[in-house]
């Protein structure tokens, strides 16, 4: 699906001599690429934004809008799991448009519960209303710079927190098994939760629980044998739908006899979908007039993506 | 796949919920109502999850007072102080009795001839009384002491007494809240309080009372009798809120609305036509009760 780099600049360097423009390098033509494909990527958003009004049909090749999606979704990244403390979920580093943020219960046998986005004033607002407040089935997060706030939110009680990020006493032995103290939070641990303390390996989850015993079954042994340890249990079902950004291409060349060869090794192509190859090269090629300071070349390349469209 | 698919026969009836499949919790009516009404090529085409439970839960409320089978009851043997409390989740009763040896209930009317207001302090001069720049009150009112302390007219024989011949229109027609023996109460909704009349000290009393279903997660569940009322009622409530939506949708969820509710009301009545019978038969009777 993805447009080939070396094609696309091949092209480009063929319409502008053909023209007489000029030569274009490989590095003006790397950054213009980019420049075209996220200029061509966001555009999606707005012609789904657009096509919402229109007059819908159900043809399976001519849907505008099941053709836009389906340029969209090689973006789609689904069931990501967050980084979590007990307020917040941290966002993919990626992150370009968010979808859903949920709990996925699937691994602790729960049911999968979404949380909803608001504003700022919206939770101000709802936590003054006793009947569209938010609970533990109703969870909503507040976008916070980078990150989202998810509520409910409790400073010592597990049991009131959506996020399960919590502290437990316990014993922990060297046969992958640990007694945690009765009482505080153990009714809120969870098959999955990630386990942290003292002779606990990294990525060490509850793999089993038993809630009237307080003996909990870990997915890989201690190190030690050690008593009247602080546990740390931290959600792992905390995900999110989200779209990512494009990646940035790259045409890279080795050069072999003062001649810069295409490398494909370490090249990255174009992710959008190859419907767009038109749109790139006129794009990039009035990118380039900009650049070179030669107006014909780019009212060429607007008036041929024109023609495209 | 059938919803009882998850769970065997054993588990259920070796389990301790029973009877739990008439009834849909609240959280499924919302989730059912997000799929099948919001979104794309909806009628709410979007709509926030907390202003669906907001107009749910007012919904459960709505029909609990006069759809749903939902009064509740609480027991109690009265005390010397002849005082109730109010229940956690009371909205309003539906009735007061008092049940007696044979367990046969019998009911408590509410006084209109007395009440508990403030009572407020005042020295020999007759002048209001402060501490702290506050007016000071007596914890109880004189009026209702003194209604305490009384024994209740309906329990005296005498017709002739004093209290009667004292009463402008006595005679002329007895007021068929104190045409019995029972015992009365008064509603003290300031303080929250059942003031029962003085026979009544010492007997079982029942206060069966209504709720709005909204106290606890529990008991906000529906039956599946109502369940299409709640739809037709959370999407009439969000739309006709709304900027912009035609008066003719509105009015369409509108009678849609009323005539769930009252096809929903129509089935919890629970008319059973063996027990109309029975009814009808009780018309033939000349003297009833």
């Amino acid at each position: 699906m993805a447009i080939n780099i070396d094609t696309v600049y091949q092209r480009v360097l063929v319409i502008a001599n053909k023209e007489q423009r000029g030569y274009i390098t490989p590095q003006q033509f790397n950054l213009f690429a980019n420049q075209a494909q996220f200029d061509i990527f966001e555009n999606y958003f707005f012609k789904l934004g657009a096509i919402e009004f229109s007059q819908k049909n159900n043809s399976q090749y001519n849907d505008i809008k099941k053709l836009t999606i389906e340029k969209i979704q090689p973006f789609e990244v689904s069931r990501e799991q967050l980084s979590v403390t007990a307020t917040h979920a941290i966002l993919p580093t990626n992150l370009y448009r968010l979808g859903e943020v949920f709990r996925d219960g699937s691994a602790a046998g729960l049911e999968n519960i979404m949380v909803e986005e608001v504003t700022e004033k919206e939770l101000i607002q709802i936590e003054r209303s006793p009947l569209a407040n938010y609970n533990l089935k109703r969870p909503v997060l507040v976008r916070d710079g980078a990150n989202t706030r998810v509520y409910p939110q409790h400073a010592t009680d597990g049991a009131k927190q959506f996020i399960k990020v919590f502290t437990q006493n316990g014993d922990i032995d060297t046969d992958a098994s640990a007694l945690v103290d009765l009482g505080g939070n153990i009714s809120s641990i969870e098959v999955g939760q990630t386990v942290t303390g003292t002779d606990i390996p990294t990525n060490t989850t509850v793999s089993a629980i038993n809630a009237s015993t307080g003996a909990l079954t870990l997915s890989q042994a201690a190190t030690n044998t050690t008593a009247d340890i602080t546990l740390t249990f931290t959600a792992t079902d905390i995900k999110c739908n989200y779209i990512r950004r494009p990646y940035d291409v790259s045409w890279s060349y080795t050069e072999i006899n003062s001649t810069a060869l295409y490398n494909s090794a370490s090249s990255t192509d174009f992710e959008l979908h190859e419907s767009e190859e038109n749109t790139l090269v006129m794009k990039i090629l009035a990118l380039a007039g900009i650049s070179i300071q030669n107006p014909e070349l780019m009212q060429v390349a607007m008036a041929k993506e024109s023609q495209t469209k | 796949m059938g919803l009882l698919d998850d769970q065997t026969q054993q588990s259920y009836y070796e389990g301790s919920s029973f009877g739990g499949y008439q009834f849909v919790s609240l959280d499924n009516i919302i989730n059912n109502f997000i799929f099948a009404y919001t979104g794309e090529d909806n009628l709410i085409p979007k709509v926030k999850t907390s202003t669906i439970a907001f107009f749910a839960q007012r919904a459960l409320a709505e029909l609990s007072f006069d759809t749903f089978k939902s009064t509740k009851a609480q027991e109690i043997i009265v005390p010397a102080t002849l005082q109730m409390l109010l229940p956690q989740d009371y909205v309003n009763y539906v009735k007061l009795v008092w049940s007696d040896s044979s367990g046969i209930e019998h009911v408590l009317y509410p006084t209109g001839k007395t009440s508990n207001p403030t009572d407020i302090t005042q020295d020999t001069a007759g002048d209001y009384t402060f501490t702290d720049s506050n007016l000071d009150t007596d914890t109880s009112s004189t009026t209702w002491d003194n209604y305490n302390n009384a024994t209740p007219s309906e329990n005296q024989d005498s017709y002739n007494d004093d209290y009667y011949v004292s009463a402008m229109g006595q005679r002329y027609g007895l007021e068929p809240g104190h045409a019995q023996t029972n015992g009365s109460f008064y509603i003290d909704e300031n303080t929250g309080k059942i003031h029962f009349s003085s026979n009544i000290s010492g007997k079982t009393v029942i206060l069966k009372y209504i709720s709005d279903s909204l106290g606890t997660d529990a008991e906000m569940q529906v039956h599946k009798f109502a369940e299409e009322a709640m739809y037709k009622w959370i999407a009439y409530g969000i739309l006709s809120t709304r900027v912009g939506v035609p008066d003719s949708i509105i009015m369409r969820l509108r009678r849609d609305k009323i005539a769930e509710t009252r096809k929903a009301k129509i089935r919890l009545s629970n008319i059973k036509i063996e027990e109309i019978t029975q009814t009808l038969r009780g018309m033939s009777k000349i003297i009833k009760h």
